[in-house]
């Protein structure tokens, strides 16, 4: 097959898959309707003050593979249903940003600045309008960027990465992630070694279980699931219950918005805040394609390039920023929706997550088979289909499509999920616990799968107590088994060297990297605290 | 090994007959836990799901799939230690879990602390090369191997990573036997250029197809089946095979009547081609092959003692 043939065969796996159900003898594909259910549930969840894309994709994976089950054919639906989460998230989390002035998910924040004042002047409409279109607009170029690099990544990858330096890699993604997640990176390397320690229990090449403390039910390891829908759910779901104690009520009656003028975006209006769009959609892109770094940074990092060249440019009695400029507004939702795209670069290329969302990603292909993300997915093989690539152009199929749900219904949408900022907290929690219970048990049949969640969801919470970010434990969690692979393949591949970490330019590379990095946000943290 | 396998046919019809009245009279007192020695996805997770849907299908049985993967079928052989024995617990892995697994003592385990049940197929074992690399022969491999660096061999299970020990040592060559995870691991390890060589167990039969991958010795004590030419490893001076079976066991002492409608049920399923299993086992293994009763007993106990006598070959 030609490369083209493989493009054609990939949207061909999503139109002419199996078919949801018929609409007047048309075969409607199901992962297109996934596609679609998973982004109407991204906005709801984004819109709901508390709740997150990543948690909807945690608690939804299990679900869906119990309902899809184990085989390829589940794949592009269920992965469909995810991304479409990713996506609808971004652009749900603004609403509550731009309407009550409360970020429904962290990286909305800076779309408060001036959402909400946008808000106050009864300008609601065109600010969720400018927020839709900026957002949407930041997506798709950041997926086209991901089209477009993920195989070259991916071949440089398999040309010149051996195991030795696939295993110093790893390293370097760890220490990154643990040195800019969270802002300390002393608590991000502890959260990346508790991830280690609890994914290296009951695994090993030997025959009696490792760390055991020699009882059965840790000969057998915890299972992924159990592990970060506790760290990363139950934890936050028991830190909330605490916020809630401490205040009560958090989210009592809202204002009614009233909203007057003019509220249509005009093609004037949609000039000036195209520089920011772009500037800021080239900002997330590559900010996401670098493991670690969240949406969160690329919203901040967006809305300060913003100012400063509104600052330059600002027109005649406009607002500055953060008084209701829908430049800031443009400039925020770019940019942290741009990284939803491009944080697919290292998990297609390489096999390895970037964020919270990119972990579920992989989390699908490794729970449902027939797919492993890494540099052999992208041998554009001739004689025989490579089946895996086939499934990538039908994963870009299922982003276009999502992109385009978000470009036209997206607006209504969000309009509609108003309503979600209105659901108090006291129902939500337990609404979201028992479904992360619900969501466990369906993929482990066992109470013991319950109580580890339990636990983790305890150690989850005193992690947040401590403002310790449970991303780099997640991650670590995720990569442990890879990094103790090729750690152990490069080791007998090189004939025992126990040096094999140095045994090319290329791995010293990435070790000194690592040690560069970790040490820089050490200095940083300190230079921080000090001038604080 | 065909005369063994003729065996198997022939003891698996008597105990089928001589065991289908008191197999009859047999259903489960409650839903059954049927435990999967592999990670969810992937083939082998694969024909066991659809054997469990065919038997719900079948016999209106509520079966519940639960993944106890590692140490190659081990833990799972360990979790049914205190399982019930009445028939509502057991598990499919791989017979290497039984021989080569309780081999050596330290699983604290022997073959007798299970009950074997019934086999699904015959593990298509080849030791293959990418075909880049020009060698359509073993002995163009050994060639390289003497003249070049030392080569990379992946293998996917320790009694393998013995096998290939053995198999370098008749040849005369040294080299590095590395662990990888599973067919599809091997596989792309061997189109990434990661490895140069490595015993593969059915994954690689499309990549043979497509010329990308070369079969140069089969594992198995019969010949392959896409390269039917290539040498045997008795052929290159190892005495041991690589015959390795997927098969379904349960805890030790387990009620007899189940054990024979179990051994009965799947076998009717993998044997069938119209069924969901059979296609897929049709499709990766060439078919299933199910051996059942005193044949399965005979090989798991001829197997326990070879993989000790590999295991003191290749520890010397």
């Amino acid at each position: 097959m030609q490369p083209l043939d493989y493009v054609v065969a990939g949207m061909q796996a999503v139109i002419f898959g199996p078919a949801a159900f018929e609409l007047l003898g048309v075969p409607i594909p199901l992962t297109l309707v996934m596609v679609f259910a998973g982004v109407v549930t991204g906005i709801l969840v984004g819109a709901t003050p508390g709740l997150a894309g990543p948690m909807a994709m945690a608690i939804s994976l299990p679900i869906l593979i119990s309902f899809f089950g184990y085989n390829v054919e589940a794949l592009l639906p269920v992965l469909g249903f995810l991304i479409g989460i990713m996506k609808g998230a971004t652009l749900g989390g603004a609403v509550p940003a731009i309407l009550f002035n409360t970020p429904g998910t962290p990286d909305a924040y800076m779309t408060t600045l001036d959402g909400y004042p946008l808000t106050q002047k009864g300008q609601s409409r065109k600010a969720l309008k400018v927020a839709h279109l900026s957002s949407v607009s930041g997506d798709t170029f950041s997926d086209i960027a991901l089209f477009v690099c993920a195989p070259f990544v991916a071949l440089m990858v398999e040309r010149h990465l051996d195991f030795p330096e696939k295993t110093a890699l790893l390293i370097l993604s760890l220490s990154f992630i643990a040195a800019v997640i969270g802002g300390s990176p002393a608590k991000g390397l502890i959260s990346v070694a508790m991830g280690l320690i609890a994914v290296f229990i009951g695994g090993g090449e030997d025959f009696y279980p490792r760390l055991s403390l020699g009882t059965d039910a840790l000969a057998g390891g915890f299972s992924i699931m159990t592990a970060i829908l506790g760290v990363l759910i139950v934890g936050a779901v028991l830190k909330e219950y605490e916020d809630l104690w401490h205040k009560s009520n958090l989210f009592g009656a809202r204002e009614r918005i009233i909203d007057h003028g003019d509220q249509r975006l005009t093609r004037a209006e949609i000039l000036r805040i195209a520089p920011y769009v772009g500037q800021s959609s080239l900002v997330g892109t590559i900010i996401g394609a670098l493991p670690g770094i969240g949406t969160t940074l690329a919203a901040a990092l967006g809305y300060q390039l913003g100012r400063a060249r509104y600052a330059r440019r600002r027109p005649e009695g406009a607002p500055a920023f953060g008084e209701g400029a829908i430049e800031g507004v443009a400039a925020t939702e770019a940019a942290n929706s741009s990284v939803s795209g491009s944080n697919l670069i290292p998990v297609l290329g390489l096999g390895i997550p970037g964020n919270a969302a990119a972990v579920f990603i992989i989390l699908a292909t490794d729970s449902i088979g027939g797919f492993t993300p890494g540099p052999s997915v992208f041998r554009f093989s001739e004689s025989v289909v490579n089946t895996e690539l086939v499934l990538v152009f039908g994963l870009f199929t299922a982003m276009l499509f999502a992109n385009f749900v978000n470009w036209t219904f997206g607006g209504a949408f969000m309009r509609a999920a108003t309503v979600m900022v209105r659901v108090p907290k006291r129902t939500l929690l337990p609404v979201v616990l028992l479904l992360t219970f619900t969501a466990v048990y369906a993929q482990e049949p066992s109470m013991e799968s319950l109580w580890f969640t339990l636990g983790f969801g305890i150690l989850g919470y005193l992690m947040r107590k401590v403002d310790m970010s449970p991303l780099p434990f997640v991650i670590a969690f995720v990569l442990g088994g890879s990094l103790e692979n090729s750690a152990r393949q490069a080791f007998s591949a090189t004939g025992g060297d126990p040096y094999f970490l140095f045994s090319s330019w290329i791995a010293i590379f990435f070790l000194a990297g690592s040690v560069v990095t970790v040490v820089l946000g050490l200095r940083q943290k300190r230079s921080g605290s000090t001038q604080a | 090994m065909k005369k063994l396998l003729a065996i198997g046919a022939i003891a698996l019809g008597y105990s089928i007959a001589a065991t289908a009245s008191l197999a009859e009279d047999w259903t489960p007192p409650g839903p059954i836990t049927m435990h999967i020695a592999f990670p969810p996805g992937g083939g082998s997770d694969s024909q066991a799901r659809l054997i469990a849907e065919e038997l719900e299908n079948r016999f209106g049985w509520t079966i519940t799939p639960q993944n106890t993967p590692g140490k190659a079928g081990l833990i799972m052989a360990k979790e049914m230690q205190d399982a019930p024995t009445d028939g509502t617990v057991f598990g499919i892995g791989i017979s290497e879990a039984l021989d080569y697994g309780m081999a050596d003592g330290t699983a604290g385990m022997t073959p007798d602390d299970v009950t074997p049940i019934v086999t699904t197929t015959l593990a298509e074992v080849a030791f293959v090369v990418p075909a880049s690399k020009g060698w359509e022969t073993f002995d163009d491999f050994v060639e390289a191997a003497k003249s070049g660096e030392t080569l990379r061999v992946g293998a996917i299970t320790p009694k393998i990573a013995d096998v290939t020990y053995l198999l370098g040592k008749a040849a005369g060559i040294d080299m590095n036997i590395t662990m990888v995870q599973g067919g599809s691991g091997m596989i792309n390890a061997l189109y990434a250029g990661d490895l140069d060589a490595g015993f593969v167990a059915g994954a690689h039969s499309k990549g043979v197809k497509a010329g990308e991958l070369v079969e140069l010795v089969s594992g198995m004590s019969r010949p392959l089946n896409l390269t039917p030419d290539a040498p045997l490893l008795a052929d290159l001076g190892v005495p041991y095979n690589l015959d390795i079976y997927f098969m379904y066991f349960g805890p030790k002492d387990m009620d007899s009547a189940a054990q024979a409608q179990l051994a009965q049920s799947i076998s009717e399923i993998v044997l069938d081609e119209t069924t969901k299993a059979g296609a897929l086992l049709q499709a990766n293994f060439g078919g299933g092959e199910a051996i059942s009763g005193e044949a399965l007993q005979t090989f798991i106990d001829d197997s326990f003692v070879s993989a000790k006598e590999l295991m003191q070959a290749a520890s010397e």
